[in-house]
């Protein structure tokens, strides 16, 4: 909060009152570096930001490295930068503005960022992004980067103003601003330049599999967590690892992932920052504080009992069976339902803890499907619970699901696979909604798990949606004390505010203030495993290509419920996985399944 | 020292149900073709010649098993692997079915490597070859982009490497000094 020079140094006060003297201080303060030397008295120079927006595409449309067009007086204008776990960064931008805290994207500049990549990879024009974000660069007033002592006094080292460049040229910076401060100082320095990071040569078992639309394994994140740099928030665990970061947008996994983070770090899911102070995005529920025993809190969530729903646990190696079914929603449910009443021997992979999907939501029916496959396990039927199928191959008629567990790899050789790996709601980055990117923005998904696990999110939300997703998910924000103050039956959201914490959004032409907005409203499929068969590109919402009756265009393959129809409710899911299960059964009884 | 004629077609039929077209190209290679069908055959000299090959033996089944390790964009990728030739028409083509489990990654990849060898005079191979891969897991989520542009430079270390184990097999130094795209793994 001050500088002052000395004689022989600066005093620097901090905000909590500690005061501390310095022979050499080095500005090192971004956007704010102007502000800082301000305190010193060297007013020689201002800082403004200049707000970059991006786009991010998880499809790459053929492009395997940056292409970008001759740079103009603003910089090197829009790019198209593959990324290093997968997809595209698209833009960015380059808008002058006044305010260092508005880091918010607009969908119109998305539209714009779009057309201009466009113009260097025409391909890209049918991106669907999956994410927008906005980054502010450092400009300063002298029209070039100050690496130089302050006006005031060569005490004060300035290193401000480099822009986009400033990230990968900060360890050259860093060299050049020490050498020039202790030449200034006479100090002797021996050199230790900066090298090579060694590389991580410690590998962990792969074990179960966090993020779904990645299949980022739980070794990863702890690969993560204890790196050379490692992460300590659930962003920097996402630039690491690519966990969060995929089509749901970490609404899938974020509990999981930031269970993981705690238990690494010693720490409460519920003091995890999303990334800077004030950016929690759970608290314990009132019910759960002070709760005595182990916390549910910390290390895995309380929903990760293995082998759960009495069913066997099962080591890695080889199984054999008649037909997997990848899913144990409402449509995996009834295939599994119509198999058992045929008689046919099937293994159902669920990649959550129990079976049915959302146990909210159940009508009687569907009640009675799940207890009906729960008692299967004498008729030919298994379910593996925490197991992830993460790949199908064929060879020679016969298919092999390879599924992730916590003990390992499981390969099935199976004669027929039904995908029923349903859907997830849209989250917030796939939307036309303007504004910053506060923590308090959830799909329904992220809040059904993160109250799972004894977590609660807000103290007031809107709620958009309707019908018993909808109503599940205010259920379970008034079970943890957080009150509705709005509900819209569509998305009707375009703005968003909030800095760390959401404070407000706007809908039906009226700001709303609340600090979470859960989004209930549309279910986008989720056949992600189809992917590595070529059977679907990489874009958001592209359903499983089954025919009417499931078929897929391979022998053997099937797809059915919502990562089909991602329009179609819980009831038919149940119905339309009970008549391809049947189908399937009859075929295979028939002998009439075509290897 | 290989150099990169057009792409040619010479492997015409389609990727195998379930797997997708990755690479397609020729390259010719500063050997003769029996010498290089040497090579394929003895897996001590693979294991030499094969960019990022940390281990490689026959297995008792006749088909060769080690780890491999590849750059793919800024991770190394470890996996531990197997490999048969099949189709062999000696020294003329054969197919390579390679597969594969990433270690720390979940997920596995088969290629199938269909490759001709034909005399180009002067005591060099021209060597076409397609690759058609299914990928699964982890891997899938890179794309076939950033996959592509790994087997590219997997496929420039080979025909490198290749070279230098003739080179040294003939007891001379390669034609020229050449520089895998890849620097290797660290």
């Amino acid at each position: 909060v001050s500088l002052r020079a000395e004689t022989h140094g600066l005093r620097v006060r901090l905000d909590d009152g500690l005061e501390l003297r310095a022979a050499q201080v080095f500005d090192c303060a971004g956007l704010w570096a102007d502000e800082v030397a301000r305190m010193a008295g060297d007013a020689s120079f201002a800082i403004a930001p200049r707000k970059g927006q991006f786009l991010v595409s998880e499809e790459a449309f053929g492009v395997d490295r940056i292409v970008l067009p001759i740079p103009g007086p603003l910089g090197k204008g829009m790019l198209v930068t593959p990324i290093v776990f997968g997809g595209l960064l698209l833009g960015p931008t380059a808008e002058d503005q006044e305010d260092k805290g508005d880091r918010s994207t607009d969908p119109a500049t998305g539209g714009r960022i779009l057309e201009g990549c466009s113009a260097l990879v025409p391909a890209v024009a049918a991106a669907r992004a999956v994410r927008s974000f906005a980054g502010l660069r450092t400009v300063s007033s002298t029209g070039v980067p100050l690496v130089r002592p302050s006006s005031v006094t060569d005490r004060l080292f300035i290193v401000a103003g480099v822009r986009s460049t400033g990230l990968s040229a900060s360890p050259a910076i860093a060299e050049q601003a020490v050498a020039e401060a202790a030449r200034l100082r006479g100090w002797q320095r021996p050199r230790h330049p900066i090298g090579a990071i060694p590389p991580e040569r410690v590998e962990r078992p792969t074990g179960r599999i966090v993020c779904l639309c990645r299949s980022v394994s739980q070794g990863e994140v702890e690969a993560a967590c204890r790196g050379i740099l490692p992460a300590l928030s659930l962003d920097g665990l996402k630039r690491r690892s690519g966990a969060l970061f995929g089509d749901c947008q970490g609404n899938l996994c974020a509990v999981e992932t930031a269970a993981i983070l705690a238990a690494e770090h010693g720490t409460s899911i519920d003091e995890l920052g999303r990334s800077r102070p004030g950016s929690t995005p759970f608290r314990a529920a009132p019910a759960l504080r002070g709760r005595p025993g182990p916390s549910p809190l910390r290390g895995e969530p309380s929903s990760a009992a293995e082998g759960s729903g009495g069913w066997p646990s099962v080591d890695a190696g080889t199984i054999v069976t008649e037909v997997v079914v990848v899913g144990a929603g409402r449509a995996g449910t009834g295939a599994a339902d119509a198999l058992m009443a045929s008689g046919v021997p099937a293994l159902v992979l669920e990649h959550r803890a129990r079976i049915g999907g959302d146990a909210l939501t159940w009508d009687a029916e569907e009640r009675a499907a799940v207890a009906s496959l729960t008692d299967a396990r004498s008729s030919g039927i298994a379910v593996l619970t925490r197991w992830t199928a993460v790949g199908l191959a064929r060879d020679e008629g016969v298919w092999t699901v390879l599924a992730q567990g916590a003990p390992g790899t499981l390969e099935i050789r199976t004669r027929a696979v039904v995908i029923a790996t349903g859907g997830y709601v849209m989250p917030r980055e796939h939307r036309a909604i303007a504004g910053p990117r506060p923590a308090g923005i959830l799909t329904s998904d992220l809040l059904e798990r993160a109250t799972e696990a004894g977590l609660a999110i807000g103290s007031e939300a809107v709620v958009v949606g309707r019908g018993r997703t909808a109503e599940a998910a205010c259920g379970r924000l008034e079970a943890t004390g957080c009150r509705v103050v709005a509900r819209f039956d569509e998305c009707a959201v375009d703005e968003v505010r909030g800095a760390t914490r959401l404070s407000g959004i706007r809908a039906g032409g009226a700001w709303w203030p609340c600090d979470t907005l859960v989004l209930a409203d549309r279910l986008l499929p989720a056949p992600w495993i189809l992917r590595g068969l070529g059977l679907l590109d990489m874009r958001p919402g592209v359903a499983a290509p089954a025919g009417p009756d499931g078929r897929l265009g391979l022998p053997g393959l099937w797809a059915v419920g919502t990562c089909v129809e991602p329009d179609i409710d819980h009831r038919g899911s149940l119905d339309s996985g009970r008549r391809v299960g049947a189908r399937l059964a009859a075929e295979l009884r028939e002998g009439r399944l075509t290897a | 020292m290989s150099e990169r004629p057009p792409s040619g077609d010479t492997t015409g039929l389609p990727a195998p149900a379930g797997m997708k077209e990755l690479l397609r190209d020729r390259l010719v290679v500063a050997g003769e073709r029996e010498d290089i069908w040497a090579v394929i055959e003895d897996p001590e000299a693979l294991a030499r010649v094969l960019p990022g090959c940390e281990a490689l033996a026959r297995l008792p089944d006749g088909r060769l098993g080690g780890v491999l390790a590849a750059r793919l964009g800024f991770l190394t990728v470890r996996a531990d692997v197997t490999a048969a030739l099949g189709d062999a028409d000696p020294p003329r083509a054969a197919r390579l079915d390679i597969e594969g489990r990433p270690r720390l990654l979940a997920g596995s990849f088969r290629a199938v490597i269909p490759f001709e060898l034909e005399p180009r005079g002067e005591g060099r191979t021209e060597v076409s070859y397609r690759v058609d891969l299914a990928v699964s897991g982890r891997l899938a989520t890179f794309g076939l982009p950033f996959l592509r542009d790994t087997m590219r430079r997997q496929v420039t270390s080979l025909a490198a490497g290749l070279e230098r184990e003739l080179a040294a097999r003939a007891g001379v130094a390669p034609s020229a000094p050449r520089s895998p795209v890849d620097p290797g793994i660290p």
